[in-house]
């Protein structure tokens, strides 16, 4: 126990600075909304690098399973007053099966023909859901606040109801929840990382003819790690509906939101368990701090500043973020830890 | 009338085909996926606009400006940062032409807004003519085969001239080529260049008839990734073959199934083709 607290020390640093800057020097709604944002993409990411990073396969169309998530959930809200705890699963479900079906066939394809298929498999998602009638095709869905979802029921019931609905009336509990699922996604990443099916993620990322060789499928653990993903992308969509509180194919099927989920782990650092996150963080305050420098992004001021950091960082260390921090830490360590980077 | 459908298709897939030949080079050569290059064919297409504008040339006429220009944005973009992200790991290469791609979107909405503009009196207009009882758009028409003709260039420059055989021999082993005394950094600065050419060309053609603002590219972009991936990457005969035949699939299945379906049959037919050819139509 004490080996694994001492093992994951910055994850506990960083969870205690996520409870705590909320409740102390980030107590304004803009500051809240950036954090919750930061943990929806983070876990999204996550679920991004278990499949791109850790197996290898790079995926552009992960706003297939973040937009089916968001739909089922809120259907089953607005439709059948079903709570997004359960409809987050159901959402899940569904995309871990769309990406079984979808993938099946699929992994025999190599690097970027794969990459396309998961791009037409997204862009298909937002053609069809754009048309839909029966989920609002181009207007999308606006949830329906709790109060007005069920009516006749008191305030200490619409309370309770409010916790079971994810309901944003308040953003500091719902951060929290969001904080609370996104370490319970981080733990099974890690532990899905050291466990025999992690290594033989990496395994086939390294080498998929070697995998083979030692008598792994490499078909079978792709496709469950596109599945794994997909569930997990989808429960991260359930909370992006919640938050937004609305939702249409336009807003969380593009490519741009696929985008997002690769732009955030490849910026902390691919394959590593922690570059979602700290991708994350770091995307989304600079963006905070542009906007607020530049004052609104009307001029698109921010978007080019922004962009320019993206480019110097990659050009100035390939490994992300994370690779920066651990160019620090050999610093710090002096040649004691040289040797095993 | 399924003539007519298919013949519209047909002219965009000539285009489509242009815009993709300028991704499948650096694709091909490099395995640098460029994010920015549907910001290239907006750059042209500015450029091509600001031409006509200020000094009152057509786009057509101003074409060979804007591919150089283009051109040199191109061998611009592969110094400052392609040449540090080239030899990264995974998708190091592809975040900074993504960044990029940011930085040059918005910097057409910082300098001219997000309004469009348009090319209000382009030299050769919108009137169809008649061939054999299907009405062509002669600008259409001009656009189609200028790209066409274009694209062929391109072709006979790599299969004919020496750079364009060094820039094969590289694509195919670099470390060869390297031993054959061929300097790879100088043939990659020229693959960039030459994929902003024909992006640039292509804006060209285009910029009479397409309402020019930030977002104008997105779907440019999106397609040629499609039909370089369909084509086989690095195969510029593929790029052309595919880019016709999506032009042809999006005319055809909007005209069966509805307009907004349309690229639901485009992306469907990538995803079954490559189930029967994993390496594309004319990959090997």
């Amino acid at each position: 126990m004490v080996e694994i607290l001492k093992k994951y020390r910055p994850a506990l640093v960083l969870l205690l600075l996520f409870i705590l800057i909320p409740i102390t020097i980030g107590r304004t709604t803009d500051v809240h909304n950036v954090i919750i944002y930061i943990l929806i993409y983070a876990m999204v990411g996550e679920a991004w690098n278990l499949i791109s990073g850790f197996t290898g396969q790079t995926s552009f169309g992960h706003a297939a399973y973040f937009g089916i998530g968001a739909y089922t959930s809120t259907v089953l809200l607005e439709y059948y007053h079903i709570t997004p705890w359960i409809g987050m699963l159901v959402g899940g479900v569904i995309a871990a099966a769309l990406a079984f079906v979808v993938y099946f066939n699929m992994f025999k394809l190599k690097g970027h023909y794969f990459a396309i298929a998961t791009l037409c498999v997204a862009e298909i998602m937002k053609t069809i859901f754009s048309k839909w009638t029966w989920v609002g095709a181009g207007d999308g869905i606006a949830l329906t606040p709790i109060t007005g979802l069920i009516p006749g029921v008191g305030k200490s019931a619409v309370a309770k109801l409010a916790w079971l609905s994810l309901d944003v009336r308040n953003r500091l509990p719902f951060l929290y929840t969001t904080l609370a699922m996104f370490v319970l996604v981080f733990i099974i990443c890690a532990a899905l990382e050291n466990s025999r099916i992690g290594f033989y993620w990496k395994a086939i990322r390294e080498s998929h003819e070697v995998a083979e060789s030692i008598g792994i499928n490499p078909r079978n653990y792709k496709l469950l790690a596109m599945c794994i993903s997909a569930f997990i992308a989808a429960i991260g969509g359930t909370f992006f509906a919640q938050f937004f509180k609305y939702i249409d194919a336009i807003t969380v099927f593009p490519m741009s939101v696929s985008m997002i989920f690769v732009l955030v782990t490849v910026l902390g650092g691919l394959g590593n368990v922690y570059g979602p996150i700290i991708g994350a963080v770091i995307y989304y305050s600079l963006d905070l701090i542009m906007r607020r420098l530049t004052g609104g992004s009307g001029s698109g001021l921010d978007q080019i500043v922004f962009g320019a950091l993206i480019v110097l960082v990659t050009c100035t260390e390939p490994r992300g973020i994370m690779g920066i921090v651990e160019r620090i830490q050999e610093k710090l360590h002096g040649k004691k830890k040289g040797g095993e980077a | 009338m399924i003539g007519q459908v298919i013949i519209n298709g047909l002219l965009n897939g000539f285009v489509y085909a242009l815009v993709a030949v300028g991704l499948t080079l650096t694709w091909g050569v490099m395995d640098i996926i460029n994010f920015a290059h549907g910001e290239f064919l907006l750059w042209g297409m500015y450029g091509a606009f600001w031409i006509w504008a200020l000094v009152g040339l057509d786009p057509l006429i101003s074409l060979p400006i804007v591919v150089v220009l283009i051109f040199g944005l191109g061998v611009l973009t592969y110094l400052i940062v392609i040449r540090r992200v080239l030899n990264a790991q995974g998708l190091t290469a592809l975040l900074a032409t993504f960044g990029l791609s940011m930085v040059l979107k918005n910097l057409t909405q910082f300098f001219w807004t997000a309004n469009y503009k348009n090319v209000t009196t382009p030299l050769v207009g919108s009137k169809s003519i008649k061939i054999a009882g299907l009405f062509i758009r002669q600008d259409y028409l001009v656009a189609a085969v200028g790209a066409l003709l274009l694209t062929f260039a391109v072709m006979v420059f790599i299969d004919k001239t020496k750079t364009g055989v060094a820039i094969k021999a590289t694509s195919m082993n670099k470390a060869a080529a390297q031993l054959m005394g061929i300097d790879t950094g100088k043939i990659f600065a020229i693959t960039f260049g030459l994929s902003g050419a024909c992006v640039g060309a292509a804006a060209s053609l285009m910029a009479s008839f397409t309402p020019i603002y930030p977002e104008a590219c997105a779907l440019y972009s999106t397609l040629a990734f499609v039909i370089v991936a369909l084509g086989g990457f690095g195969n510029i005969k593929g790029a052309l073959y595919a880019g016709v035949l999506i032009g042809i699939v999006e005319s055809v299945g909007g005209y069966l199934i509805g307009t907004s379906f349309k690229y639901l049959v485009v992306f469907l037919i990538y995803l079954v083709v490559i189930q029967i050819r994993p390496r594309g139509l004319f990959g090997w």
